[in-house]
């Protein structure tokens, strides 16, 4: 009996120790920055991101983190107004953030999966405006892609960035973003275009940080469902399309079985334009080598 | 012998891997606007028949194979202006079949090019368009593709759950301003990797099961006739550019078991169900007792939330020995959901004698006599409440009865 409980703990302790090796503090800044979102016609429209420095990029900044990591986190905000930030799905968090001021945030992730972070100050105006970036944990080593989805009315950004309000039932967005763009400036973000070997094992994260509800479609493989903020009943399906609600994630797994370039697109067929033109939305390209 | 010997061995691998099927569907665009929608109105499409000389339906003619068939599609394109493709909407063939303009080829006016793909896993799948999308699509560019278990047998798949009666139902919408002689002739560069196109606002009128809407969702092939007990398997697709929820009443016992071609790891019991774009699953549904309902389905924008449009169809249960049914082809009756004025148009009105109107928990709203009469009625439901209500109609003696339910808006 001894030896069975010797055992036991020897095993327990060398499984703790795995999961040690890979954890450790992760210190990040988020600057909160104002500016505008150049779209894909060339034209402006007000927006705000969560910037890994004091500059301004269109692309809200990715926290990569592996499970059990802890995220020593400086939130630093340049805005002339008071943001809150929050993480969806983890309590605790929610913290004013001061006009030209910083707060700091400390918080252990013990579940892999994919994370919202967001403001949440009058929601969900400021990250309508671009205030909603996501947080990966990881529990593997596989290749992995990061999209954050995001719709834009671009007359409702000048409008809400000027204290202006809007009917939320009348929402008629024009503009359709992955990470910040669209097709075909899509096709430069190598976090976006899935590229790999047949055979590999791809991981793709996928937050929607829009108001609107995505239809994703993948051409040439079906993917699993790894991870879904809103439905883990759905863990273990195997599909082509995959619904993604407002503020919610998904990760999908996908293993190809043959080489080939195959569209990846969103199947409300209105989300692949800008401005109205096609096919200028969330269009992106998955290029598996033999 | 060993001729013999061979022959069986060709026989017995044909059926266990399937079979060489070789299938044609042709494209076209109809500018002369023929397809009558639920109001009468009359809408050009364009399309893909079976037929040199058939009119465009709405949606395409259903491909049916067997898993493990070797299929080779031809698409011939007799259509003129813009070039026309096949995406095999989640079948996972290759880069080649795909139907990808810009990654595959596509096929120019009185060309016939071929697809060829191995049926995959028995499940509902969609065939599209894949040039400049959104405006093939909703001009009529769709239909099923059903890949059936090898030995056709009614079950889901190989293996999987058996069934009594199948029905397919592809959702979609319609907006008559996409359907205008200058989309349907766009401009087309054949040298550009994806032809760019502008896109007017997308406001449909129309909210569609299989190309048909309100009384037209009567249509013996969409709505539900079983018997107690039957298990009914329904293929749902959308294909639209609006979500969908379904709700199935109660006690149908719905069972969500597949989706997108593959069965669900865990079956999903419940009486609603969410399909986006592109998406399909499958249900199995079973009554134990009679029942006359509806199956609602709420359309609803993406981008808002908001529900733009719910049809109905009805779905009637009857016990294995019960009174004999009309044909619901003998009448037409709309709008429903009503506002105002319920329409009853007979086809063949000697049959039908009296109608009542009941409300959800039995109570008589009202009673029209000497339907017989006239061929067209219009009830006045202006002072009656919002909510759901059924109607019954009777023969002369009473042996024959069919109940629907409507919606007071």
């Amino acid at each position: 009996m001894k030896v069975v409980f010797k055992n036991f703990l020897c095993i327990a302790l060398f499984l703790l120790s795995i999961n040690q090796v890979h954890a450790s503090s992760v210190n990040s800044s988020l600057y909160i920055i104002g500016d505008s979102l150049q779209t894909v016609n060339a034209g402006k429209m007000p927006y705000f991101t969560f910037n890994k420095t004091n500059s301004f990029s269109q692309k809200n900044a990715i926290i990569e983190l592996n499970v059990g990591d802890s995220l020593n986190l400086w939130i630093h905000n340049t805005d002339s107004i008071d943001h809150i930030f929050d993480i969806k799905g983890v309590v605790g968090i929610n913290r004013i953030v001061p006009s030209g001021d910083s707060v700091n945030i400390i918080h252990q992730f013990n579940t892999a999966g994919l994370y919202i972070y967001y403001d949440s100050l009058n929601f969900p105006v400021y990250s309508y405006l671009g205030l909603a970036g996501s947080i990966v944990v990881k529990d593997n080593n596989h290749s992995s892609f990061f999209w954050n989805t995001k719709e834009h009315q671009s007359s409702w950004n000048e409008s809400l960035a000027t204290g202006g309000s809007v009917l939320w039932n009348d929402y008629q967005p024009d503009f359709f973003t992955i990470n910040g763009l669209s097709h075909p400036d899509i096709i430069t973000d190598p976090q976006i275009n899935i590229v790999g070997n047949v055979g590999d094992t791809i991981l793709v994260y996928i937050a929607n940080t829009g108001r609107g509800m995505r239809s994703i479609h993948f051409h040439g493989y079906h993917a699993e469902i790894k991870y879904s903020s809103k439905y883990p009943s759905h863990i273990g399906r195997s599909k082509d399309t995959f619904p993604i609600h407002s503020m919610e994630t998904v990760v999908l797994q996908i293993v190809p079985d043959k080489p080939g370039e195959y569209p990846v697109h969103e199947h409300n067929l209105i989300a692949v334009t800008g401005n109205s033109f096609y096919p200028n939305g969330m269009f992106s390209i998955t290029n598996i080598q033999p | 012998m060993k001729n013999i010997f061979f022959i069986l061995c060709v026989i017995f691998s044909s059926s266990l891997f399937g079979q060489i099927v070789i299938d044609r569907v042709i494209s076209k665009v109809d500018l002369s606007p023929q397809y009558e929608l639920y109001d009468g109105s009359l809408v050009s499409l364009m399309g893909y028949t079976k037929l040199i000389g058939g009119a465009i339906d709405l949606p395409a003619p259903t491909l049916y194979y067997n898993e493990g068939d070797s299929v080779n599609l031809k698409l011939w394109n007799l259509s003129q202006n813009a070039p026309h493709t096949i995406h095999l909407h989640g079948l996972d063939v290759d880069q080649q079949n795909d139907g990808v303009p810009s990654l595959s080829w596509q096929v120019h006016h009185n060309e016939t090019k071929t697809y060829e793909f191995i049926a995959p896993h028995p499940g509902t799948y969609i065939y599209h368009c894949h040039v400049v999308t959104p405006i093939h699509l909703q001009g009529g560019m769709y239909g099923m593709l059903i890949v059936l278990p090898a030995d056709s047998s009614k079950t889901t798949w190989t293996g999987g759950y058996t069934y009594d009666k199948d029905y397919s139902w592809m959702t979609s919408e319609l907006d008559t301003n996409w359907h205008s002689d200058t989309l349907f002739n766009h401009e087309h560069d054949t040298t550009a990797a994806i032809m760019t196109m502008e896109i007017p606002i997308y406001e449909p009128q129309y909210f569609l099961v299989n190309g048909k809407s309100e009384q037209q969702l009567n249509d013996t092939t969409i709505s539900i006739s079983s018997k107690t007990n039957e298990v009914i398997y329904l293929r749902l697709a959308n294909i639209g550019y609006h979500g969908n929820k379904f709700s199935f009443p109660s006690s149908l016992n719905a069972k969500i078991i597949s989706s997108d071609g593959r069965p669900l790891p865990m079956v999903e019991i419940s009486d609603s169900l969410l399909i986006t774009p592109g998406e399909r699953y499958g249900v199995l549904l079973e009554g134990n007792s009679a029942l006359i309902d509806s199956i609602q389905i709420d359309y609803f924008n993406l981008n808002s939330g908001v529900v733009l449009n719910s049809q109905n169809i009805n779905i009637t249960i009857q016990n294995a020995i019960g009174i004999e049914e009309l044909s619901i082809n003998k009448f037409k009756l709309y709008p429903n959901p009503v506002k105002d004025n319920l329409t009853i148009i007979f086809n063949d009105r000697e049959t039908i004698v009296d109608a009542t109107i009941f409300s959800a928990e039995g109570k008589i709203i009202k009673s029209i006599k000497g339907l017989q009469d006239k061929a067209n009625h219009k009830i006045n439901l202006q002072d009656v409440p919002r909510g759901t209500y059924f109607i019954q109609f009777k023969n002369q003696s009473g042996s024959k009865i069919e109940s629907h339910k409507i919606i007071k808006h």
